[in-house]
């Protein structure tokens, strides 16, 4: 798969979703359109695979608990649910997260090992890991999300003042951090 | 090059990185199905996922068991285990209780640092603190310096060379943990003990309305022992296409394992990247996930000794694992990239 071109939202299956009326299917099509598109993201405001998957994995628990409680409660678009609360999930303390992501991996992951990452997204995501946690998040629901800084500031629940230093510090710091040839325009 | 074309630099850079994340992230239907399966997802908080009866889950329970059996100090400890998540051999460190005690404290302007512990072996130096702000209001936003570390110099004046640096801070307290690791490969050679000056000109410390004020100066000076390591010299070349690269030795010590390489065509400062893994029994770094009980060799750093020689560091160790690995370098260069593999066999006595 070329991935040269290919932003994340491009990865989104169409997520044309018949309402159902069974919420356990409904959520099952959710999943099986957005999961992966979740865990990258996931991972990526998390700074680490192992925790982005548990936080995706939390997120389609937490829409079937809504979804059994209410259903038709995750309406279209649903992404942007989604988004919202992995971000509040990324944004809790890691520990209880990091501890079933490691009882999940001791499980048996070997049936499904994930593939290499490229060196680029290597260094991306260990640099990610070096931020403080908000400007980890602020960065990524900037540059990758698109968010504005109003929006970041409800889902973050802080000033848009807030929000704009952190972007700007952490934008400095990956730079510091990634070296003067990843800030270079490779086309 | 203005911030306006950096950032989209940066922007389609970590699009790119997403998106293959999410396409190499599995999509295991029957996780959906097991999802669907829950009966908690009804209301309830989630229960822990159940492990098999194996000597696996025997482990994590002891050592969950002992974690919840220290009592006060669980949320440092859960927090030091946080920062060092991504880190195995500084996990492994920790977790043995390797290094010395040293709960030195120093305040400034309200807050205090505290160097709680120290490693130091042939690879690494690692030191822990703990940042104590002076309320609630504010909170550790990092070390006032170029590097993002405290600067460390040993007896004879030479700093050491900082690499990495973790910390995390607990939301309910405000209280910060973090690691800074530097490397010991020339401090630590031919001595027992290091003696090191810490020195922090000042911590960022931020509040909630993005401002940021330095607090400081702190010094330090500690001794920690250094413990031996574990070295396999092979001096062992291997040539792909014209490319001639030299395994010198491995080092494994208990924080990390180094590979020193050399090659025909030499390895410049400025394009080091090498991307490379350890297999063996039980272990594989390339797909940077746990492979069994014996866990894994993750890729660390890379970077150019003095003398010139390309050093790779894994942060989970070989050593103390016995048996035969696998070094294997994919490529060398990060711009212009020269596919190997060269694969070079090693056995751990």
């Amino acid at each position: 798969m070329d991935l040269t071109a290919a932003p994340a939202i491009a990865l989104a299956k169409s997520a044309t979703l018949t309402v159902r009326c069974d919420p356990d299917e409904r959520v099952a099509a959710i999943y099986a359109a957005h999961y992966q598109q979740l865990a990258g993201l996931a991972t990526m405001l998390a700074g680490a695979r192992a925790i982005g998957e548990e936080i995706a994995q939390e997120t389609f628990v937490t829409a079937l608990r809504h979804e059994r409680r209410e259903p038709g409660y995750l309406t279209e678009p649903v992404w942007p649910w989604l988004r919202i609360t992995a971000v509040r999930l990324a944004g809790r303390n890691r520990q209880r997260l990091l501890r079933e992501a490691l009882t999940y991996r001791l499980r048996g992951a070997d049936e499904h090992t994930p593939a290499a990452w490229e060196v680029e997204t290597i260094d991306l995501v260990r640099a990610l890991q070096r931020l403080p946690r908000k400007m980890r998040l602020c960065v990524i629901l900037s540059h990758v999300e698109d968010q504005s800084t109003a929006s970041m500031a409800a889902m973050l629940g802080c000033s848009t003042q807030n929000v704009e230093a952190q972007l700007r510090k952490g934008r400095v710091r990956l730079r510091a951090l990634l070296g003067e040839h990843y800030n270079r325009n490779e086309d | 090059m203005n911030d306006y074309v950096y950032d989209e630099i940066l922007s389609r850079r970590l699009k790119r990185a997403t998106a293959q994340v999410a396409a190499t992230t599995p999509l295991n239907t029957e996780i959906a199905r097991s999802i669907a399966r829950r009966p908690n997802a009804a209301g309830m908080r989630p229960a822990p996922r159940r492990l098999g009866r194996s000597r696996i889950t025997i482990a994590v329970a002891v050592v969950v068991g002992l974690v919840l059996a220290a009592g006060t100090a669980y949320a440092g400890i859960t927090l030091l285990q946080s920062v060092t998540a991504s880190d195995p051999g500084a996990a492994a460190v920790y977790q043995q209780n390797l290094g010395e005690t040293l709960n030195l404290s120093q305040t400034r302007g309200g807050v205090t640092l505290t160097l709680e512990r120290a490693y130091a072996d042939v690879n690494r130096v690692m030191i822990t603190y703990q940042v104590r702000p002076a309320g609630t209001k504010s909170i550790f936003d990092g070390f006032a310096t170029s590097t993002g570390q405290p600067a460390v110099t040993d007896s004879r004046g030479q700093p050491l060379a900082g690499y990495d640096a973790f910390f995390q801070t607990d939301p309910q307290t405000n209280e910060s943990v973090g690691i800074v690791v530097y490397d010991a490969e020339i401090a630590a050679k031919s001595v027992q003990e290091l003696w090191l000056q810490v020195a922090v000109p000042g911590l960022y410390m931020g509040d909630r309305s993005g401002d940021q004020t330095t607090v400081g100066p702190f010094a330090f000076a500690l001794a920690v022992p250094v413990a031996s390591g574990q070295t396999i010299t092979l001096d062992r070349a291997v040539t792909v296409r014209g490319v001639a690269v030299t395994l010198d030795r491995v080092v494994a010590s208990a924080s990390e394992t180094r590979v020193y390489l050399r090659s025909s065509i030499g390895f410049v400062p400025v394009e080091p990247y090498l991307t490379a893994q350890i297999t063996g029994t039980g272990y594989d770094t390339r797909t940077a996930v746990i492979k069994g009980a014996a866990g894994l060799v993750a890729l660390g750093s890379t970077f150019q000794a003095p003398d010139g020689e390309e050093v790779v560091t894994f942060n989970d160790t070989i050593f103390g694992r016995h048996g035969n690995f696998t070094l294997t370098i994919d490529s060398i260069g990060a711009n212009e990239r020269i596919a190997g593999p060269w694969a070079f066999r090693f056995a751990a006595p």
